[in-house]
């Protein structure tokens, strides 16, 4: 099967390196994750982040993405701003490290679409695809539930 | 703490040796009387004076109720069973150990993360990740162990509690019923933590002696660590407050 990860062990290594976790560390504790076979890094400019959040169906920042728990500045977009250019330091030596395919988020979802498939295309060449349900989507996996926290 | 340290990579933003107080941590499977001695202990530093906190595996604010709910869907791996911990000790140790030690108190820790190194090990029969993980943990100024042998161990566990699914590694599928589970699982953590007696220097305390033998034993083991500066601030008779004077 195919699994997509909205997010994945590189958000730990930029996040929370940026809150003051050893960089060594982190990776060590993450060490039991599997190595995806691609993975992509959408980067755009702080202020685009920050228009678009602001600007957007949302309209607000949240206060952990903000780093407000940090102390950084009482102003939350002033917050985020300083917070996430940060973060996106730690992405840029991230991308090398591990080898992130790195996408032009400024573009129009549509431009992004496209590229992105014509990558995974490339990457799938030799995959066979294989279904166990001959299409009827079934639970796979069902775990007890835990309050979320976000 | 003298020559405070981290056991792996530390917290980047806390220096350990501007912490002031002592860290005791008290380890040994499951019955053998941790917490009635820790109780004891407590009561014993109290009334010389001394600051204590007693603080337990799996009881931080964030993460006693989800451990408890992961404990009873009887679903955890490896990664989760160790991260919940690993979270939990984190918790306690930014939120309790930190701030007690930082204002002098003597901490108690039921349990540490020895604990967590032999559960891990059992699972995995891999010594190293678990402790890179517990890297941010801190040395503890002493580590008593109470020691005791499997078939003790199960004659007071059936006459007290009774054994659990967790207790005997039921997740292991060590044996056919709990109680073969429950001998084989304890003694690998018997062997585990009698392995690491020696690698960190763990004072061993024999728990098949009785209570009283016992905590006089800790007691005698904790008393060194004792200094005068860590009790209650005494005034001076001369710094004593008059009554203000009449005019």
């Amino acid at each position: 099967m195919i699994v997509l990860a909205d997010r994945y062990m590189y958000t730990a290594f930029a996040r929370d390196v940026v809150r003051g976790v050893s960089p060594e560390w982190i990776r060590k504790l993450y060490s039991f994750a599997i190595a995806p076979d691609m993975a992509f890094y959408f980067k755009v400019p702080i202020e685009v982040a920050i228009s678009r959040l602001l600007g957007g169906t949302r309209g607000q920042l949240k206060y952990y993405e903000a780093g407000m728990d940090m102390n950084l500045n009482q102003d939350m977009t002033e917050s985020f701003r300083i917070f996430q250019s940060n973060i996106l330091a730690q992405y840029e030596k991230i991308v090398d490290e591990c080898q992130l395919i790195t996408m032009d988020a400024t573009k129009d979802i549509e431009a992004q679409q496209n590229e992105m498939r014509r990558l995974v295309g490339e990457a799938l060449k030799d995959y066979k695809p294989r279904r166990g349900t001959h299409g009827r989507r079934t639970v796979f996996w069902r775990r007890f539930d835990v309050p979320k926290s976000e | 703490m003298v020559d405070a340290r981290y056991f792996g990579d530390g917290l980047t933003y806390l220096n350990p040796n501007d912490l002031k107080g002592k860290l005791i941590a008290i380890e040994g499977t499951d019955g053998v009387g941790r917490s009635t001695h820790i109780e004891m202990l407590q009561e014993w530093l109290e009334v010389q004076g001394y600051g204590v906190l007693t603080t337990g595996w799996t009881r931080s604010n964030l993460m006693s109720k989800t451990i408890e709910m992961a404990k009873e869907g009887n679903i955890l791996d490896r990664w989760s069973f160790s991260l919940l911990y690993a979270t939990d000790f984190a918790d306690r140790l930014e939120h309790e150990i930190i701030p007690a030690l930082r204002s002098g108190f003597i901490v108690l820790a039921d349990r540490y993360i020895y604990t967590a190194f032999a559960r891990d090990f059992v699972r995995s029969g891999n010594r190293q990740w678990v402790r890179d993980v517990f890297g941010f943990a801190l040395v503890p100024d002493l580590v008593c162990y109470l020691r005791i042998d499997v078939e003790t161990l199960v004659l007071r566990v059936i006459e007290t509690k009774g054994m659990n699914f967790w207790e005997s590694g039921m997740d292991l599928r060590l044996g056919g019923d709990l109680y073969d589970s429950f001998k084989k699982y304890q003694s690998l953590l018997i062997e585990e933590f009698d392995k690491m007696a020696e690698e960190f220097h763990f004072e061993v305390v024999d728990a098949r002696k009785s209570p009283d033998e016992i905590q006089t034993e800790l007691r005698s083991k904790i008393q060194p660590l004792l200094t005068p500066h860590l009790r209650t601030p005494e005034l001076p008779s001369d710094r004593t407050i008059q009554p203000a004077p009449t005019s």
